[in-house]
């Protein structure tokens, strides 16, 4: 072996573990001997070499414990420093020694450590959790390449603040714009892989062949189609369809021969042409669980429509681009603009009135825009427990440095230098902080659990949260800053002027300390007002949000989506037939007191709206008609709780045979009946514009809130189902079964599932809930934010309760003497209580007047989180002020009540 | 007596390390690859564990470096150890504490086994 090979630099290097003076002594020795063992003939080869080292290993860590045992010498803390230059040995040495000593002097003080490490524990812990879901949640990039030239497009128009955009509208950005390098659009519908054995729904888009260069993206496995496969998908025996990595996983175990083969999809042969790789989503497809398995091509002509109709068509397609170098999103913006402007002129279409305008995010923006605030909001409130926890433990080291003044005092008249101490200090902040980040990690894992538990339907990629490097490597910069944070103060402050002074005099210390002391109180106190403030609006949002009534009753219903394939089911009596069977089978389980179907359930999937002309409402001078659509089975208001205010529901005699029946909610009768009676509008006409005659209006029913609780309600109108395809031409086959029970609906799946398959083997239920769990979703961010607020102002609350605590307490100790003599000479006990709790109450003012400032200063990065409340609201700010000041009073009194019953005769006797 | 009480039971690697050097004086790594051989392999001495033991020689007066080296000493730089009367001492005492040890543990071997 060379010397300075990299063994040898190795060897060096693990020398350095031994005591300087074995090293002095044997250093040339102990290299020699590993040289020449090294050389022997059994170390030769690779298997040698592992071998080799394993042993040298070994042997360095039993003998670097043994040579300090028996290196005897003088150890710890009464080395005198050696001014001038220090050797980097000299160095390391002292810090192993400083590291023994530490451990050493925390495990005499358990009381003390075991709470310094708790507090450090949660506060690291908090923020490593909460890091954790921000970096894998806000942080990681999306699964596309070049993600920020991704941007979504969408409409906007009165009443709807973003909705779909039309293909004609689609064809116009292609051809008329030059801000993007290319435009993919898709639309979402439901499938079902109907292989008897196993029928499964998912979701499925009609996507264009560009998607791949659009986000690009590769498929894991075999191709994505082509432009020419998607022109030619009609006439193809059988479609192309390319499956995502999650369904490739659950269907077929990721067996990689499903390229090239054909799966039964619809009741149609589809051969499968590509996977794509895990954890793809469309940029529409983050929030939520759902997201699409099945990609199926669409082919949209790269030409102008030369025939635009005036709302621009049917809204229904999603709509993604990549923008080209050099053009941001609000020039993309402008671009789009100037296209709609164009066909304004040219074909007369979108009337000013509906203030039509195309919408360009980005996809970062729209993906993540709506959770940002939330997550950056417990963020900085986990910043703050952890500055709150760190002026805790401050405190503490503060108050142990004075009862070691006299240890810090021997040293120093010892010889050891300010430096010295401060570092032995210091290291004592970094042991605490070692072991409470420790701590932090294993709390932050319960936490991460928690929160995916917690889980708000609509936090993106939450399921993908984990504690990884990035995160460790956060808490291990967290603990390092931290541990300056709280040790820097109390370390500077322990070995400051006049230390020597201190031995023996006691009486005069900590007037300085005390002072510092009282900030820090003051500052975490002002830091735990924040949060509290900010825990009791978002409450109070909660509050708000929940007593919205949405106006549905979800007690004891469960629904299942059932889509139909049209291949088996061709027309409308098909299908009606079909949900009629169901319907008539499933009312005779036992427990269900109701079924009924709809198109789309309010508060579980959004509902847009279709052109109406109505009877009687004057297009000429009012803005044009349009209703959001619904297609219902008779009994459904009945079996959701949606209240009949005129007139009749519907029931199968409403069916192909009979006259076309509509129910519509208010807000319909108050906007396009100017506020009539629901009773007078019976009988009024309503056309959809399809080849039926108008619908009459049979029954007027209460508004739901449908697209959010505090969504805008709209004119909304009923079909009933078996008229879908009298009056629209349409055949219903996506509808949701919605079950009313007597019991647990739970109980009531697997009979469902099993009557569905029992009429149609191939068919799947899907998205199986009940209405109660959609009602808990709706408030499910607000709920995850109030609890995880109000789990960490509830720390900080009482972490700032012990502060003062402690100080007040500590002041009371200090002042024993003091009171002593006053009680000597007729204090009265009320006065002496007094003077205790003055300085507390002071504290408490100061932090409680100061944290309502600083509140209502951040209180704007919380505004688009609150709703019904203001966020400098009054009643929160005055309760919050009320409920701290008497918490923290309480903190005060408890000490300052020990002071009145101060014997004088001790008190004097003490020193 | 009560000197050779301070130090025994030996270690076994100081034994051995006692039992290379009662041979004669020895450098650090003759004195690793006799042991080895000694031992039949048993004892491995890495380098650690070869001057820790040396150390702990030295400190209890059982060996020390030899003033002169031996005729053949090949690389001039090498540190020669050899034992000190106390370490002969030492090692005999041992080797006798030992061996009362064995007949000890034969006897009761034996006995065990004539049951």
């Amino acid at each position: 072996m060379r010397p300075g090979s990299w063994e040898e630099r190795v060897f060096r290097l693990l020398m350095g573990g031994y005591p300087r003076s074995f090293r002095d002594r044997f250093g040339a020795d102990l290299l020699a001997v590993f040289r020449e063992q090294r050389g022997e003939d059994e170390y030769r080869g690779l298997p040698g070499a592992m071998r080799f080292w394993r042993e040298i290993l070994i042997d360095w860590v039993k003998t670097m414990v043994m040579s300090r045992r028996s290196a005897g010498g003088v150890r710890g803390w009464s080395r005198i420093d050696v001014p001038g230059h220090v050797s980097r040995e000299v160095v390391m040495e002292d810090l192993r020694r400083d590291l023994g000593f530490a451990v050493r002097s925390l495990w005499r003080a358990p009381g003390f450590t075991i709470v310094a490490v708790l507090t450090l524990a949660i506060g690291i812990g908090s923020n490593a959790a909460i890091f954790g879901v921000v970096r894998s949640v806000l942080m990681e990039p999306l699964p596309y390449g070049e993600p920020d030239e991704v941007v979504t497009i969408w409409s906007s128009w009165v009443g709807f603040p973003q909705t779909w955009v039309s293909e004609n509208e689609y064809r116009a950005y292609l051809t008329g714009t030059r801000s993007f390098e290319d435009l993919a659009i898709w639309n979402e519908t439901n499938v079902t892989f109907t292989d008897p054995s196993d029928p499964e729904r998912v979701l499925g888009v009609g996507i264009t062949s560009n998607m791949v260069d659009v986000l690009q993206v590769e498929p894991v496995a075999g191709r994505f189609f082509s432009e020419e496969e998607a022109l030619r998908a009609d006439s193809l025996p059988t479609d192309v369809i390319v499956i995502s990595y999650e369904v490739w996983q659950r269907r077929w175990s990721g067996d990689p021969a499903i390229v090239g083969r054909s799966v039964e999809m619809n009741g149609r042969l589809r051969e499968v042409v590509g996977v794509l790789p895990a954890g793809f989503r469309l940029p529409t497809q983050f929030e939520g669980f759902e997201y699409a398995d099945v990609y199926f091509p669409r082919y949209v002509p790269r030409a102008e429509v030369t025939d635009f109709p005036e709302g621009g068509g049917s809204h229904g397609s999603y709509v993604v681009g990549r923008l080209r170098d050099g053009v941001d999103v609000d020039a993309a913006s402008e671009d789009l603009e100037a296209v709609i402007d164009r066909l304004r002129a040219d074909f007369d279409a979108y009337p000013a009135e509906r203030a039509f305008r195309p919408i360009v995010y980005s996809a970062q923006d729209d993906i993540f825009g709506s959770i940002r605030p939330a997550l950056l909001a417990l963020f900085g409130a986990v910043v703050f427990v952890l500055l709150i926890a760190c002026a805790n433990v401050a405190n503490l080291l503060l108050a142990r440095s004075e009862e070691r003044a006299s240890e810090l005092a021997v040293r120093t008249a010892l010889g050891a230098g300010r430096r010295r101490l401060v570092r032995q200090l210091l290291v004592e902040s970094g042991v605490l902080a070692a072991v409470g980040g420790l701590g932090g990690v294993g709390l932050a894992m319960g936490a991460v659990e928690l929160f995916k538990r917690l889980n708000p339907g609509n936090l993106p990629r939450v399921d993908q949260v984990a504690l990884d490097g990035g995160v460790l490597a956060f808490v291990a910069l967290v603990t390092l800053g931290t541990a300056l944070l709280f040790g820097v103060l109390p370390a500077l402050r322990a070995t400051g002027d006049g230390l020597k002074a201190r031995m023996g005099r006691r009486a005069e210390r900590g007037f300085g300390r005390s002072r510092w002391q009282g900030l820090l109180v003051v500052g975490e106190l002002a830091l735990a007002v924040v949060l509290v403030i900010g825990a009791g609006l978002m409450s109070r949002t909660f509050g708000a949000l929940t007593a919205i009534d949405p106006g549905f009753d979800g007690d004891r219903v469960l629904t299942l989506a059932v889509s139909l394939p049209t291949t088996r089911y061709p027309d409308a009596d098909a299908a009606t037939g079909f949900f009629r069977e169901t319907l008539e089978r499933a009312e005779a389980l036992p427990g269900v007191r109701s079924a009924a179907a709809i198109r789309s359930l309010p508060l579980a999937s959004s509902i847009g709206d279709w052109g109406l002309d109505i009877d009687g409402y004057d297009e000429e001078v009012n803005p044009r008609a349009a209703g959001d659509w619904q297609i219902a089975s008779p009994g459904y208001f009945e079996t959701i709780g949606i209240p009949l205010v005129a007139g009749r529901d519907f029931d199968w005699n409403d069916d192909a045979s009979g006259g076309a029946a509509v129910i519509v909610n208010e807000a319909f009768v108050r906007t396009y009946f100017a506020n009539a009676a629901p009773v007078a509008v019976l009988g009024r006409t309503v056309d959809m514009g399809g080849p039926g005659d108008p619908m009459a209006i049979v029954g007027v029913v209460r508004d739901v809130k449908h697209n959010g609780l505090t969504a805008e309600i709209k004119p909304k109108f009923y079909v009933p189902v078996a008229q879908w395809g009298l009056v629209t031409g349409g055949i219903p086959t996506s509808l949701r079964l919605v079950l009313g029970t007597s019991d647990d609906p739970s109980a009531l799946v697997q009979p469902t599932r099993d009557l569905v398959r029992s009429l149609d083997p191939s068919l799947a239920v899907a998205e199986i809930f009940t209405v109660d769990e959609v009602l808990s979703a709706a408030v499910a961010q607000p709920r995850f934010v109030v609890v995880l607020m109000g789990i960490f102002s509830g720390i900080a609350l009482l972490l700032a309760v012990v502060g003062v605590y402690g100080v007040v307490s500590y002041g009371v100790g200090l002042r024993t003497q003091e009171i002593g003599v006053r009680v000597a000479l007729g204090a009265a006990q009320g006065e002496v209580v007094g003077l205790m709790l003055r300085r507390g109450i002071g504290m408490i003012g100061i932090g409680l007047g100061l944290g309502l400032v600083l509140a209502s200063g951040l209180g704007r990065f919380l505004d688009s989180l609150l709703y019904g409340v203001s966020s400098t609201d009054p009643i929160t700010y005055a309760a919050v002020a009320l409920v701290f000041g008497a918490v923290a009073a309480m903190a005060t009194w408890i000490p300052s009540r020990r002071a009145a019953r101060i014997d004088p005769i001790r008190a004097l006797r003490m020193e | 007596m009560s000197e050779l009480q301070r130090v025994l039971p030996l270690s076994r690697s100081l034994l051995h390390l006692l039992l290379a050097l009662g041979e004669g004086q020895r450098h650090g790594y003759a004195v690793k690859k006799r042991v080895e051989e000694l031992s039949g392999g048993i004892v491995k001495m890495g380098p650690g564990t070869l001057y820790t033991t040396i150390q702990r020689g030295e400190e209890q007066g059982l060996l020390r470096e030899s003033a002169d080296r031996p005729a053949e000493a090949d690389q001039s730089q090498r540190r020669y150890y050899e034992l000190t009367d106390f370490g002969r001492e030492a090692l005999a005492a041992e080797v006798e504490r030992i061996g009362h040890f064995v007949d000890v543990a034969r006897a009761a071997l034996s006995g065990a086994s004539a049951k």
